[in-house]
């Protein structure tokens, strides 16, 4: 019965897959193109950002099971920190939680940041929610097209009904399609989740793979495989999820506020690169040095990715 | 002499503050004389002023002043200073000080009557330390400190001499601990902002007579995942500490932890929100384990586990006029000799969802004149003999009475009879709390005629409560309705109940009577546990998933009941030998009646009409005797099971089936 859940949960990702590979870019790109006649003129670059924090989730068994209302703490956060710096208009940032962290919701969100966004711009998204390697019921990986694992399995983050259905995931090259969508001369991507090698994250899921499968592993697949020119990747993963499941957005949060430009190199700038270093330390430090828990970057955007302004320095 | 100097000397800043912010524009010289001392400049472009503030500090002498202006900020320095100085900042936002290296960003040592004030400081070890016998009486205000890898300030002492250093209005942020008090005592630390630092707001370890007043300690994220014990405050045996007048909230994490802390002084503080995010981790308002803390007008509320948890072999902690509300529960007491009085709790409920005010696991306790709305008290046993007084509980006297006999109680909001016999407790109406009756080693009582509604257990006996009659109550919308433990010889007779979970459960009781009982829609309308020779007669129960169910029971008389409705099993017996099942109606059930490793049951005479299944049973051989099942029958009655071996398929026999329904 479960196998024939999951085969289905398959085939409507294929089939969503599709849809999104042929239909969804013609309309994006068709807007891109009037968009971009239109804003040539402006030079003046916006920001946009996109704040996905599931942290509810539709099966409710005991408490504190899968549930992380922190993470929903740091998304607000994160908007207000953000709107604490000139470069960021409210109506430029979106934010999704709990119930509405829908995978379809995702999409039209990511569309949304498409449309809205252009050359001139930068893009900031931000996901948490829980995590795992793709396998089927036999713990055997599955790489969806294209074939692009070396370890076997797509990295997927798991959407609001993700503990109950099987297909309400969003796997890494998915977003990596949407992504490749953005014309931004910027993109800054942050995925804060768990992994779940030594947590009971998913029902749906066996779990002696994972054994061979560490967050490292994760970690790394995942930001490789989201990495792209004028793109900032940065993920954190951590294989024990606890009440404090929420370490990297916390000090990276903090880093964006002034921490990471104050410990960096001061031009007024918070960096993605700078709060990320300052995360990292503090990651490090409260977990002295976990191997479970790895904050990892991957850089292609040229210089400092700049996400907030310290003063009105270097934002004019 | 000294203390002359002092005013003259602060005179002198207020009068260079004040000049300086009128003419902030017009930079001064190096060096000016101000009746005495010298005021040097840093930056800013006044000849010949300094580019360092170092140079300047070691420039100057006792009673001098260091100016720092703002234009050269940030300044990459990590500062000594062994002189009684002034440091002066132009303006606390834009005049930083940035360590930029692991070392303190500002060290004072082995000096006293230092004044460090309107600087950002970050970036360092610790943001500003405190060190040596020598370096008291220093004043830190005004500030911002943020950005260290250790301590925001750290005060560090070695022969516990008193310090009197005085942190005043400064904000403390993103540090791992905002301030660390370090065998340092007499400390004065008020009216600052001390938040979202990674381990503890304030940590005094081994500190004592500090002054904590006044101070915003909020949204501390108390991420030391090696040390579970955070908090907004943490003392580790550190004494006679005055804290008075904090705003303690949101920290992740405890309110207040005192561990091996003795005779400290909490008063006038809000205590509230503070929180973990998942149940198993402790999140208190007020943890104590020490002795002779007082606990006085706090405002203690929403803490994600006990408002105030008191721990250890000897309290002596005075718990005073505090309003303690919406915690979980409100006050945990796990250590004797203490007293509670005069404090109000409001809707307090435990991890389990139990309206507890003071759940008592102690003895030798003063609770008087306590106001308790929508929540109670919890007994854990016979040992925890208190002086319990004048107490009310949703506007009613709470009566708690030990070792008395022959009494009527009348009008209370809650019982609790502890040693007592003889007691009649008759038309009480009682609501929202976490036991409307708790009976412990009780006998002989009479609770009759009594209306229970939003109660955890409705009536609650146990150790020993024998010979007692329970008849004519009426429970509405309870989470449990009778419990009985460890106690024999009770009756429970024409009650009515209507509850979310148990309506009577025994465990461990024997000999009871439950009789002509009305019991609706109960998860388990009877649950008997490890309980022998007990009778259930007559009883009437309908839309209950599971009407009755017995486990590890043995010689009971389940007789002549009528068991409807079911969805689950009208009977089920687990592991249970030798019971009497006779003369039953079980109609319309998910399953009439359901055995697992259960053997020697007779099961005679009964109705088995309309259920989905009539009987089932698991690895069992049981007596099946005259029952009727749903329709006339003249062969024997064949009836299906399975054998634990490879769960094969197994029947009983009915050899005698009845031909027409028994009239029950």
């Amino acid at each position: 019965m479960k196998n024939s859940l999951i085969k289905k949960g398959l085939i409507f990702l294929i089939i969503g897959f599709f849809i999104c590979s042929c239909i969804i870019p013609s309309m994006a790109i068709a807007d891109i193109k009037i968009r971009n006649n239109f804003q040539m003129e402006d030079n003046k670059s916006e920001y946009w950002a996109l704040i996905f924090a599931v942290g509810f989730y539709s099966i409710k068994t005991d408490i504190g099971t899968w549930d992380r209302p922190w993470m929903i703490f740091n998304a607000n956060l994160l908007k207000e920190t953000l709107l604490n710096s000139p470069n960021w208009k409210e109506d430029n940032i979106h934010v999704v939680t709990a119930e509405e962290a829908t995978g379809t919701r995702l999409i039209k969100e990511l569309l949304w940041l498409i449309r809205k966004e252009d050359r001139n711009d930068f893009s900031f998204i931000y996901l948490t929610t829980h995590g795992s390697p793709l396998l089927d019921l036999n713990d055997k990986p599955i790489d969806l097209p294209p074939k692009d694992e070396e370890d076997g399995a797509d990295e997927i983050l798991l959407m609001y009904e993700g503990f109950e259905k099987p297909y309400a995931f969003i796997w890494d090259d998915l977003l990596n399609f949407f992504l490749s969508l953005l014309q931004s001369k910027g993109v800054c991507l942050v995925v804060d989740s768990c992994y779940s090698g030594g947590f009971d994250d998913d029902p749906m899921f066996k779990k002696t793979y994972l054994q061979d499968y560490t967050p490292d592993s994760f970690a790394k697949g995942l930001t490789e495989d989201l990495s792209g020119q004028n793109r900032v990747v940065l993920t954190s993963c951590r294989e024990y999820e606890s009440c404090y499941g929420a370490y990297f957005s916390t000090f990276f949060i903090d880093g964006i506020g002034g921490a990471g430009d104050f410990c960096g190199n001061n031009d007024g700038i918070n960096s993605a690169e700078e709060s990320f270093e300052y995360a990292r330390y503090w990651v490090n430090l409260t977990l002295e040095h976990s191997p479970y828990y790895v904050p990892t970057i991957h850089d292609r955007y040229p210089g400092e990715y700049p996400l907030t302004f310290s003063n009105s320095i270097g934002y004019d | 002499m000294k203390i002359k100097r002092i005013q003259i000397l602060i005179c002198l800043l207020i009068i260079i503050i004040s000049s300086t912010s009128s003419y902030s524009a017009v930079k001064e010289p190096v060096t000016s004389d101000l009746h005495g001392s010298l005021i040097l400049y840093v930056g800013g472009d006044g000849p010949g002023n300094y580019s360092k503030i170092q140079d300047a500090i070691d420039d100057s002498d006792n009673g001098d002043i260091v100016f720092v202006y703002n234009d050269s900020s940030p300044y990459y320095e990590n500062l000594r200073i062994s002189k009684s100085i002034t440091l002066v900042g132009e303006d606390r936002n834009t005049t930083v000080i940035n360590g930029n290296t692991s070392k303190n960003v500002i060290s004072i040592n082995d000096a006293g009557f230092v004044s460090i004030c309107y600087f950002t400081i970050g970036n360092g070890h610790d943001g500003i330390y405190i060190g040596g016998s020598g370096s008291s009486n220093n004043t830190i205000s005004g500030n911002i400190i943020r950005y260290n890898v250790e301590n925001g300030l750290h005060i560090k002492k070695y022969n516990g001499q008193d310090d009197n250093n005085i942190i005043k209005n400064n904000i403390i942020s993103n540090n791992k601990n905002g301030v660390y008090c370090d065998y340092s005592s007499r400390n004065i630390i008020v009216d600052n902002e001390i938040s979202r630092n990674y381990f503890n707001g304030i940590c005094l370890d081994i500190s004592s007579r500090n002054n904590i007043t006044g101070n915003t300690i909020v949204d501390n994220v108390g991420l030391d995942n090696l040390n579970k014990f955070r908090a907004g405050i943490n003392c580790y045996c550190s004494d006679e500490n005055t804290i008075y007048n904090n705003n303690i909230s949101h920290n992740h994490g405890s309110g207040l932890f005192l561990l091996g802390s003795d005779n400290n002084n909490i008063t006038k503080n809000i205590i509230s929100f503070n929180f973990e995010e998942v149940w198993y981790d402790d999140s208190y308002g007020i943890y104590i384990a020490g002795y002779g803390n007082i606990i006085k007008n706090n405002s203690i509320l929403n803490n994600s586990d006990s408002g105030i948890y008191l721990f250890g072999v000897n309290g002596n902690h005075i718990i005073m006029n505090n309003n303690i509300s919406s915690n979980s529960p409100g006050i945990y007491l796990s250590c004797p000799n203490n007293i509670i009085s005069s404090n109000t709790f409001f809707s307090n409920k435990d991890n389990y969802l139990r309206n507890i005010g003071i759940d008592i696991d102690s003895s030798n306790n003063h609770i008087i004149e306590n106001r308790f709305i929508d929540n109670g008290i919890r007994i854990f046993d016979k040992t925890c003999q208190n002086n319990l007084s004048n107490n009310k509980i949703n506007g009613k006297p709470l009566v708690y009475l030990v070792g008395q006999s022959n009494k009527t109680i009348e009008n209370a909001g809650q019982i609790v009879l502890i040693s007592c016999d003889n007691i009649s407790i008759e038309n009480q109406n009682i609501l929202n709390i976490y036991a409307g009756i708790t009976l412990i080693n009780t006998n002989k009582c009479c609770i009759i005629g009594n209306n229970f509604s939003s109660t955890y257990y409705g009536i609650n006996l146990g150790e020993s409560s024998d010979n007692n009659t329970i008849q004519d109550n009426d429970f509405y919308s309870n989470k449990n309705g009778i419990f009985i433990s460890s106690s024999v010889h009770n009756e429970i007779i024409d009650n009515n109940l209507s509850i979310d979970w148990t309506a009577i459960g025994l465990y461990n009781a024997s000999y009871s009577i439950l009789k002509d009982n009305i019991i609706k829609s109960a998860e388990y309308g009877i649950k008997i546990f490890d309980s022998d020779n007990n009778c259930i007669n007559n009883n009437s129960l309908s839309n209950n998933p599971q009407g009755i169910q017995i486990s590890w029971s043995h010689f009971n008389i389940i007789l002549e009941n009528q068991v409807l409705d079911s969805n689950e099993v009208g009977i089920a017996v687990y592991e249970s030998h030798n019971n009497n099942i006779i003369n039953n109606n079980m109609s319309n059930n998910k399953r009439g009646i359901y055995f697992y490793l259960s053997d020697n049951n007779n099961v005679v005479e009964n109705n088995f009409i309309n259920n989905k299944r009539n009987a089932l049973f698991m690895n069992c051989t049981n007596t099946w005797d005259k029952n009727y099942w749903s329709h006339p029958k003249i062969l024997p009655k064949i009836i299906k099971g399975k054998i634990r071996i490879k769960y094969s398929p197994w029947f009983n026999i009915d050899w005698r089936p009845a031909l027409r329904p028994y009239d029950i």
